[in-house]
């Protein structure tokens, strides 16, 4: 049998974690022991690591029923397919308007012109900001909750407005995620599309969400 | 971080054999092997997430995260470890993602002052027992970083190799190292009534 290699103190006292834990492989483990049985100051950091791996070992675990988080990620996993089912639904309803198109479309040109030649409030210097000024930040998520009333096509000219669309939802609770698509905006920009929304009747609940953005 | 490892992950949840198999029907799109993968995982990650972040809602919340990218990512695991290191690797990321995101937009509770902690734990120390040691302790972790917290959590509680948290941390080795030393030097500082237990 070979002996151990020698180990230094500092590097057998950065090691013992893992000797009390067992994963250390055995020239590592031999050498750490053999420094340890010579080191009282070892010895002592031995003993209070045991103790410190049994206290965090003891900790319970938090015992909660699995299934309702399954559930939710079956409802995330079923979001897709749910949205697919809408925009067939969605296509259908096009065909039926496709006869007023041009109107709509007109009506949009109009209103479009209109908001051209309303003159934009006056935007304190303090508060101008450029892509140059602020860097642009990223594509954000956010949670909304619409009223009751509002329909699909008032849900889709509100998300439109700030260049959202909806990644997942409604969740149980009616909770749509959406996406702040082309923006790439940052947190000032971000809050700022809250607040909008916010104070659209509409819009029962909205909040910058937690989640992380989907692939 | 594509770091090898020298040794198969100890984590007392799981078989690797068990999980790989499941793994390869989830990348085939199989919503069953999906759900007993959850089963599998979902309290190991719950407090792996809870112990990160400090808040079981973005826990439970990001459970489903992790879970998400396995479905979408199953069919891209390239063996360089075992499925749990995998997963544990996600679920440190998003824990500090979620952190992160859960500091800018609320403020958080402040823990207790560190001098009352320290002041409980050494008074504690000639009738405490081993309970009030894991509330004090609960209360120490709260006073390292989302950083040094995994790295006691999964060496401690999750019995990872040094080689194992650099892979799931991305991180080299020796960082781990680095971050377990400063971790056990505060809770040293944070917890004197923990040199004087049993043993």
């Amino acid at each position: 049998m070979t002996e151990p290699e020698a180990f230094g103190h500092a590097r057998a006292f950065g090691l013992l974690p893992w000797l009390v834990n067992g994963t250390l492989d055995a020239t590592e483990r031999d050498a750490v022991e053999q420094h340890a049985r010579t080191c009282i100051v070892c010895r002592r950091e031995l003993k209070e690591q045991r103790h410190l791996k049994a206290i965090v070992g003891e900790q319970p675990t938090i015992h909660i029923s699995a299934h309702v988080g399954l559930a939710e990620l079956d409802r995330r996993l079923d979001a897709k397919p749910a949205v697919s089912r809408g925009a067939r639904e969605w296509g259908g309803w096009y065909a039926a308007l496709q006869p007023f198109a041009f109107a709509t479309a007109a009506g949009i040109a109009l209103l479009a012109f209109l908001l051209w030649l309303t003159p934009l409030p006056e935007i304190g210097a303090d508060r101008y900001q450029t892509l140059a000024t602020e860097a642009a930040g990223e594509a954000k998520l956010i949670d909304v909750v619409f009223a009751q009333q509002t329909t699909a096509a008032e849900m889709a000219t509100l998300l439109a407005e700030v260049d959202g669309e909806i990644v997942a939802g409604p969740s149980a609770v009616g909770r749509y995620s959406v996406r702040i698509a082309s923006g790439r905006v940052n947190d000032t920009q971000l809050l700022r599309i809250v607040d909008r929304l916010a104070a659209d009747a509409r819009v029962r609940f909205v909040a910058p969400s937690l989640a992380e953005l989907p692939p | 971080m594509d770091q090898e490892l020298k040794r198969p992950i100890r984590a007392r949840f799981s078989d690797d054999n068990a999980d790989l198999a499941l793994l390869a029907r989830v990348a085939n799109g199989d919503r069953e092997a999906l759900r007993d993968l959850y089963g599998t995982y979902y309290h190991p990650l719950l407090r792996f997430i809870y112990r990160i972040t400090g808040r079981l809602d973005l826990a439970q919340e990001g459970v489903n995260d992790v879970m998400l990218v396995v479905w979408r990512s199953g069919s891209s695991f390239g063996r360089r470890s075992t499925v749990s290191t995998w997963i544990m690797g996600i679920a440190y990321r998003k824990a500090l993602k979620l952190l992160a995101a859960s500091r800018r937009w609320t403020s958080r509770l402040a823990s207790d002052p560190i001098e009352d902690l320290v002041e409980r734990s050494a008074l504690g120390v000639e009738h405490s027992d081993d309970d009030d040691l894991r509330d004090l302790l609960d209360e120490a972790l709260r006073h390292l970083s989302a950083e040094h917290r995994a790295v006691v959590e999964l060496t401690y509680f999750y019995g990872c190799s040094y080689e194992e948290i650099a892979v799931i941390a991305a991180c080299p080795v020796n960082t781990v190292k680095t971050r377990m030393f400063h971790a056990r030097a505060k809770l040293k500082t944070l917890l004197p009534a923990l040199g004087k237990g049993p043993l």
